[in-house]
């Protein structure tokens, strides 16, 4: 493997680990609730939910994670270069198209959270001009700053950086490698979403570690196919369907004692 | 039909005429991606044409002399018609209500539907259906339906038709459309029965797709004015229902949309509380950026699901109007 490579694996590895501090670990995705109410009960509920929690994302956050990756991967700004307004507008249009389709207020709250402190890490650890254009915008309140976003924004800062695009977009060999970085934020994405539901999983229930990481190597077999539904879903036409998961959300804002904040 | 649908931004489609709201129904199933597999056209009566293209415009107007909430203005087309306005309501005597009628019986493949509703400033007015929606199986294209809400200042409009029930083989997609000001209240409630259940073996969750879109924005027509949007799409061959977070055991989904003003929602969403049970599973979610309130509800039963549904639309009638509902007819 190149250097570059090897560069750009690590920054992946180091941005999917739960370590990362973006404040994940106090959000359980309504998990809390559905233990309470006994809906996740053990390894194998567990497990659906997870699975759920991943078909949710792959035609919902994830499509906007995409099409923000696209753009900053086509961009000069990627590699160093100068900050375009056309790149800001369209992160915001993509940010606010997320924001709006996000039904209980605790995701919504999650989700700007999560990805401000991750703008604000980006700013911080990169230097990337990029980022820090990202995290002025976020201060100035022109954006919510949804986490996928920010993902992107730091994904294409630092770990895509080193790996510019040998082949000019529109052609199939361009195509196919920015398609090939796409995969790679959206595999760095799911792993988060799913990490973080055990990560809650292992303080809110009798499930073992090792129960935790048999869910987390069966579900991450998915990811092919969750990489294949994001790509064939249109921006305009993100989807989700998890009416007990909306339900839990809410049942988790009303409840009296909560370890978490989702 | 380029032009017409944007892939990114969202839009508000033409409804104010018969051939406007047809050619918008008919770009809105073309562009729909995840109906792709259906767009044949039946070897029997085209789609959209006499009798599959209906549409009806009902515009309210309140009436200051009268001090009640006329229908103003209406257009239809079959199968989809309306009468006249009545006033049944006893405890709201100047709103409005009107039954939208569909005279074909059911939805079949290859119809096309336009409901176009304008609530006029001030204005007061319930709409609701006469009878469930029945989706019958299709072996070619699909059936197609438009909804455009628009609001003026202070209107008070509640949309709440009859239980949707979606048979095996069935392919619905539905796109519907509000635009208010803050000071506007529109209710909406919908009620999603997956084939009857004791009909086939494989009725139940046997529809091929569901598709609905829901747009809510503030007048203006930019990209900035959009408050919510959200899209439900089921595919029973693509999905497991019966996961812990999608529907558990249940098999009825409700949903009430209340865009009501601001001030309102906490009080609602605390009014009507939020459980889940072996029988019924409620909660209500606050919408982004002001747009009000979602309640969902999951359960076995119609009749339950639909107690809770009308137990918070009376919440938010009472809210927003000072009154609750009245109690329902004995035979609806």
């Amino acid at each position: 493997m190149e250097a570059a490579g090897i560069l750009s694996l690590v920054r992946l590895l180091q941005f999917g680990d739960s370590m990362l501090p973006t404040g994940a670990f106090a959000f359980s995705g309504a998990l809390e609730a559905a233990v309470q109410k006994g809906a996740v009960h053990d390894a194998a509920t567990l497990q659906q939910y997870v699975v759920t929690a991943l078909r949710q994302c792959a035609t919902g956050d994830a499509v906007g994670l995409d099409h923000a990756l696209r753009r900053l991967c086509a961009d000069p700004v990627s590699m160093g270069g100068p900050v375009s307004e056309a790149a800001l507008t369209r992160l915001r249009t993509i940010d606010l198209a997320l924001y709006r389709r996000k039904l209980p207020e605790e995701f919504r709250d999650m989700m700007t959270r999560t990805g401000r402190k991750l703008a604000e890490l980006s700013a911080s650890m990169t230097c990337s001009p990029l980022a820090d254009r990202w995290m002025r915008q976020l201060r100035m309140g022109s954006s919510p700053g949804c986490y996928p976003v920010s993902l992107a924004v730091l994904l294409a800062a630092s770990a895509f950086a080193q790996r510019p695009l040998r082949h000019a977009e529109g052609t199939e060999e361009g195509n196919a490698e920015v398609e090939a970085l796409a995969q790679e934020g959206l595999t760095v994405y799911f792993y988060g979403v799913a990490m973080g539901l055990l990560n809650a999983a292992l303080r809110l229930m009798r499930v073992t570690h090792y129960d935790v990481q048999g869910i987390m190597y069966r579900s991450s077999e998915l990811f092919p196919e969750l990489c294949r539904r994001t790509f064939e879903t249109p921006l305009s036409r993100m989807t989700g369907y998890a009416p007990m998961t909306d339900i839990l959300a809410a049942v988790h804002s009303q409840g009296r004692v909560r370890l978490f904040m989702s | 039909m380029p032009g017409l649908f944007s892939q990114e931004a969202a839009f508000c489609p033409d409804c104010s005429s018969f051939e406007a709201a047809r050619r918008s129904v008919a770009g809105m199933g073309a562009q729909a991606s995840e109906l792709s597999p259906f767009q044949d056209e039946p070897p029997q009566m085209a789609s959209g044409s006499v009798g599959k293209a209906g549409y009806l415009r009902l515009d309210f107007r309140h009436d200051e002399a009268r001090g009640r909430t006329v229908l103003a203005d209406m257009e239809r087309r079959a199968p989809l018609l309306a009468q006249k306005a009545l006033y049944w309501e006893e405890s709201q005597p100047g709103m409005a209500c009107v039954i939208v009628i569909a005279s074909s019986g059911c939805v079949v493949q290859g119809d096309r539907l336009a409901l176009d509703v304008n609530a006029g400033p001030a204005s007061c007015a319930l709409v609701t259906t006469q009878s469930a929606a029945k989706v019958h199986s299709m072996d070619h294209s699909y059936a197609a339906q438009i909804q455009r809400f628009c609001l003026g200042e202070g209107a008070y409009l509640e949309y709440m038709p009859d239980p949707l029930i979606l048979h095996r083989r069935s392919r619905y997609l539905q796109d519907s459309f509000v635009t208010l000001p803050a000071s506007a209240s529109f209710v909406y409630g919908e009620l999603l029965v997956p084939g009857r259940r004791w009909h086939h073996e494989e009725e139940l969750f046997g529809f091929d797709i569901y598709s609905a879109g829901l747009n809510v924005s503030r007048p203006g027509g930019k990209e900035g004015d959009i408050l919510f949007e959200e899209r439900l799409v089921l595919e029973p061959d693509d999905m497991d229902f019966r996961n812990v977070g999608v529907m558990g055991a249940f098999e009825v989904l409700g949903s009430v949309y209340a865009f009501v003003p601001e001030r309102h929602t906490a009080s609602l969403k605390n009014a009507v509380g939020s459980e889940v049970s072996g029988e019924l599973a409620w909660g209500a979610s606050v919408l982004p950026n002001g747009a009000g309130l979602a309640l969902r509800v999951l359960g076995h039963d119609v009749g339950k699901v639909r107690g809770k549904m009308r137990e918070f639309h009376s919440l938010v009638r009472k809210a927003v109007l000072g009154r609750p509902l009245p109690p329902e007819f004995l035979w609806r």
